[in-house]
């Protein structure tokens, strides 16, 4: 930092790592209420105000909560909240990085859905029939968007790995989800994509945890190529 | 959170929102505070506060006397973040972004194996001397073995020629949490085990064998976490609690003030 604010900036660090390194210690757990802002600046020696932005700025990232009029809180400090800073990234990436993203994505889902075909019960595997019903029935972009989005969600869920979870999910956003399926509904795509994700509902019913993992890969497999060729329209 | 702390969190989003929709981009200088804040409809200060979270993100940077620029958004910079989150997690989760680490290394090594280069294996071999020393004999310290792990690792999922993915499994990682492991190992004696993983992961990369590399790289991970799982409390203080049910019910507390 070097800006005339770089010595706060530097101070704020400082408190950053201070309450960083009371939750890893384990002396404020998931759930617990933060001292307040004054105790925490006399207990560290630190400035209130740079106490204040270190908490805004966990608070950004999903550590702290504030709890109207309660005070602020250390978050249950789950996945779905740490990692809501990677579906940022996602959402702000462009061009090469666009691909390198959708290369992760199917690396991970594939195995998310490869577990899945082993774990999911009866119940889960009724919702994933139903998302897919509704992706073939609608007619408008934005509903076969959040179909596709809670097929492919509920599917990645059934593997139970909430952090793998949240990871998938950072990487294919209902933003990034809507991009792609608005430049690809012509040529036959919805069509193909429509006989994919019947490949892997087929391939999770059958609990055929190789085949589940080809389907998806094969589907993310498309969506990447069409990205690869269009990406100029992107950047 | 009172009035004024929701307002700047609102502004961080709305911020957030703007560089989504690329209104702002990469490199890009924002507007002056002044212009900004009555754009967005909020006082200097809160904007003030606002840029200087997004800033500790990665996402804005200040440069001296020029004003506030958006980060290149490079992948690293804003997985910075991931990391030290990473850092933070319970033991639950610490488990289960191990096994996301595991599917991601098996895929980056099989990716490795079809384009590492002579100077990256050389690399590679380098790596596995410097781990070799034994801080247990007073050769070396464990420090240094950890240096060469990173750095192995590092090596491995840059031949990928993935950037997201190195700086994905680089956040995933946990610098603490590896050097953690390696002293519990060294307080093991597996050692040798733990060397003789990372030999296998770089004699599948010399024969370029991409599935091989794929199941010793997904092998390696895969002790960490049996090592993990039999005892948490050896790698992170705080784990001794069971994973389910730990800390008090969600909510607010009114009474506790």
């Amino acid at each position: 930092m070097t800006d005339d604010s770089g010595g706060r900036t530097t101070v704020t660090h400082r408190a950053i790592e201070e309450i960083k390194h009371k939750i890893a210690a384990g002396e404020l757990a998931p759930g617990q209420r933060l001292p307040t802002e004054r105790d925490l600046a006399t207990e560290l020696g630190l400035s209130r105000s740079s106490m204040r932005e270190a908490i805004r700025a966990l608070t950004v990232m999903g550590v702290l909560e504030a709890r109207h009029g309660a005070g602020i809180y250390v978050t249950r400090l789950e996945p779905k909240d740490l990692l809501e800073t990677f579906g940022v990234v996602a959402e702000i990436s462009r061009g090469s990085s666009l691909v390198d993203l959708l290369q992760i994505r199917r690396i991970l889902e594939p195995a998310a859905t490869a577990i899945a075909a082993a774990r999911i019960d009866e119940a889960t595997l009724e919702t994933v029939r139903s998302h897919l019903d509704r992706m073939a029935a609608c007619e408008r972009v934005e509903d076969i968007i959040a179909a596709d989005l809670a097929f492919h969600q509920t599917i990645v869920g059934a593997a139970g790995n909430p952090a793998l979870e949240a990871i998938v999910a950072g990487l294919s956003t209902r933003t990034f989800r809507a991009r792609v399926w608005r430049g690809h509904r012509d040529a036959g795509a919805l069509g193909r994509m429509r006989l994919e994700h019947e490949r892997i509902y087929r391939a999770l019913l059958a609990r055929d945890p190789e085949a589940a993992r080809a389907a998806a890969s094969v589907h993310v497999s498309e969506v990447e190529d069409w990205l690869r060729s269009n990406i100029g329209e992107w950047d | 959170m009172d009035k004024r702390g929701s307002v700047i969190t609102e502004t961080i989003d709305r911020l957030k929102t703007m560089i989504v929709a690329g209104e702002f981009t990469a490199g890009q200088r924002l507007p002056t505070e002044r212009d900004l804040a009555a754009r967005l409809g909020v006082s200097r200060s809160s904007l003030r506060e606002a840029i200087r979270a997004l800033t500790l993100l990665g996402v804005l940077e200040a440069r001296q006397g020029d004003g506030t620029y958006v980060t290149s958004l490079a992948p690293h910079l804003l997985l910075d973040a991931v990391a030290m989150l990473v850092e933070l997690s319970p033991a639950a989760t610490v488990l289960d972004l191990l096994s996301v680490r595991r599917v991601l290394e098996s895929a980056a090594a099989a990716q490795a194996a079809a384009h590492i280069t002579d100077a990256q294996l050389a690399a590679l071999a380098a790596c596995l001397e410097e781990m070799r020393h034994d801080p247990q004999r007073g050769d070396g310290s464990v420090d240094e073995v950890v240096a060469a792990d990173v750095r192995f690792h590092e090596i491995v999922t840059e031949a990928a020629g993935n950037a997201v993915l190195a700086a994905l499994i680089g956040a995933l990682s946990g610098r603490t949490l590896r050097a953690r492991v390696w002293r519990g190992h060294a307080d093991q004696g597996v050692f040798a085990r733990s060397i003789g993983e990372h030999e296998a992961i770089y004699q599948a990369l010399r024969d370029r064998d991409a599935t091989r590399a794929a199941a010793v790289a997904g092998a390696h991970i895969a002790a960490v976490e049996a090592f993990f799982r039999d005892a948490p409390e050896r790698v992170l203080p705080g784990a001794g609690s069971p994973p389910d049910g730990v800390g008090p019910p969600p909510g607010p507390r009114p009474g506790a003030a």
